[in-house]
């Protein structure tokens, strides 16, 4: 038995894509409950051209010239632009519209829209990860090749390699070294692979002292910041975790820090310790995390939008490392504006000893 | 001997640099637009290789700000992210140099620079 004029209408009514119809004057006269329930209008604000109002203003004219190109010429389209969604949020669709036509005359066209956001959002972040990617690897390889030549014109006239030469070639060897392990480390993370855990007591004390040191030996080039640490000094404060894992997590919430740090900026380590808990603060006076985009911190290769990359190159990879291996401990790793002050603190929670989440077993 | 201005964040990269030039040019460096402009308020220097990605003061800033204060230093852009060359293109800098380069290609790039 064929469905009914009802069923198919109660069908077009709840399905999950967003439907839309125009008639003969390209102007649109019926828009489904699904339509009206994404974008928070009524039907009248969306009629005729009120639709238009909702998508963003960058996509709005490419929009029309796509609809009404096709409209003219009768045939379907497929195209991708931003609509504004009832929270206020502009959410990439996928909208591709037909011709209809009834007793067999032209009637106009309908349209069926589906949300393509993270798909867009997903394919954004991958091409930024590989342009960040390549950017990474051409850096250390520029400095191998000009000293290389530099050894080259040195062992021809038989004079000596200087020290420094010989070090920063090996400087450039771990730098590519660490980006393949981190680049290795987020595509495990994508694969929902945990990092394996080498526990042994740790006392905390000294390793968060020893990664401050080091830090301090090696500051951010071309600015001038100040490093402090506030926490217990003398007291060994043992905890079971994978000490170089620990460092890796600190070490990534350090470049973070420093990268987003104003000239003349103050960089805070706390270490505090809890009955139950361990907890080490890394706080800056960067430009902070917008709101809005808190939660996605962690996604590998995730950067949020009002990092620059013309300032800070970056895989996107640090934070979300350094969580995965701090939840393979039990624990549990925060990012959260620091008040009342402008910046960022980054919290990390560590239980005293016990559960580690099944990662010791 | 001509005179130099080497602009990139990467303390490696910009000590490389002045050590594959030093044999035949007089060098000055900056770790950031910012320091690059200190250095050019002081003494003129005879072209720029200048890194666009670099923290405090962007490579396109430093070359805005060079412009303002009419300074007519030709400049080359040496950069690890093509995807900028297009943007590159609008502050009509002399030359686009790609990373990684070799110093043949850097010393062919300066002298031409040099007319």
């Amino acid at each position: 038995m064929e469905p009914s004029n009802d069923q198919y209408r109660l069908l077009v009514e709840t399905a999950p894509t967003l439907v839309w119809r125009s008639g003969l004057d390209a102007k649109c006269d019926y828009f489904n409950g699904t339509w009206l329930e994404f974008t928070g209008r009524t039907m009248e604000q969306e009629l005729g051209e009120g639709w238009l109002e909702g998508v963003h203003p960058d996509d709005r004219q490419r929009c029309l010239d796509v609809y009404l190109g096709s409209f003219a010429a009768r045939r379907p389209f497929e195209m991708e632009y931003r609509l504004r969604r009832h929270d206020g949020m502009h959410r990439w669709i996928s909208d591709r519209g037909v011709p209809f036509h009834a007793q067999d005359e032209f009637g106009g066209f309908i349209g069926s829209c589906v949300d393509v956001h993270e798909r867009r959002e997903a394919d954004q972040a991958r091409t930024t990860f590989l342009s960040m990617l390549t950017h990474e690897l051409r850096t250390p390889l520029q400095t191998l090749i000009l000293c290389d030549q530099h050894l080259e014109a040195l062992a021809r006239s038989a004079r000596p390699v200087p020290l420094d030469v010989a070090q920063r070639l090996g400087r450039q060897v771990e730098r590519l070294r660490a980006l393949l392990d981190r680049a290795a480390r987020g595509i495990d993370i994508s694969r929902g692979v945990a990092p394996e855990l080498q526990l042994a007591d740790v006392d905390l004390v000294e390793l968060v002292a020893r990664v401050v040191e080091s830090r301090r030996q090696r500051p951010r080039a071309g600015v001038a910041l100040e490093l402090r640490y506030e926490g217990p000094t003398g007291t060994p404060g043992a905890v079971c975790v994978d000490g170089s894992q620990l460092v890796q997590v600190l070490d990534a919430l350090l470049d973070n820090a420093f990268g987003f740090s104003p000239e003349g900026g103050t960089v805070v380590v706390g270490l505090a310790f809890e009955p139950a808990t361990v907890r080490i603060t890394v706080e800056d006076e960067g430009m902070g995390v917008p709101p809005m985009e808190l939660s996605r911190v962690g996604t590998p290769f995730f950067r949020a939008s009002n990092v620059s990359p013309r300032r800070h190159a970056g895989l996107g990879l640090g934070f979300a490392v350094a969580r995965e291996i701090v939840h393979a401990h039990g624990g549990t790793l925060e990012l959260g504006p620091r008040s009342p002050r402008r910046g960022t603190s980054a919290v990390i929670a560590l239980p005293r000893s016990g559960w580690f989440g099944g990662a010791a077993s | 001997m001509k005179r130099v201005l080497l602009v990139d964040d990467d303390p490696d990269v910009l000590e490389s640099l002045e050590l594959v030039l030093s044999f035949s040019w007089e060098v000055r460096t900056a770790l950031d637009g910012r320091r690059a402009l200190a250095v050019l308020d002081t003494e003129p220097v005879d072209v720029a290789v200048v890194d666009l990605i670099m923290p405090v003061m962007d490579g396109e800033a430093l070359v805005a700000a060079m412009r303002a204060r009419g300074l007519a230093v030709p400049v080359i852009i040496a950069s690890a992210t093509p995807e900028l060359a297009e943007r590159a293109r609008g502050l009509h800098v002399f030359a686009w140099l790609a990373k990684p380069f070799t110093v043949q290609a850097l010393e062919r790039c300066l002298m031409a620079a040099l007319g």
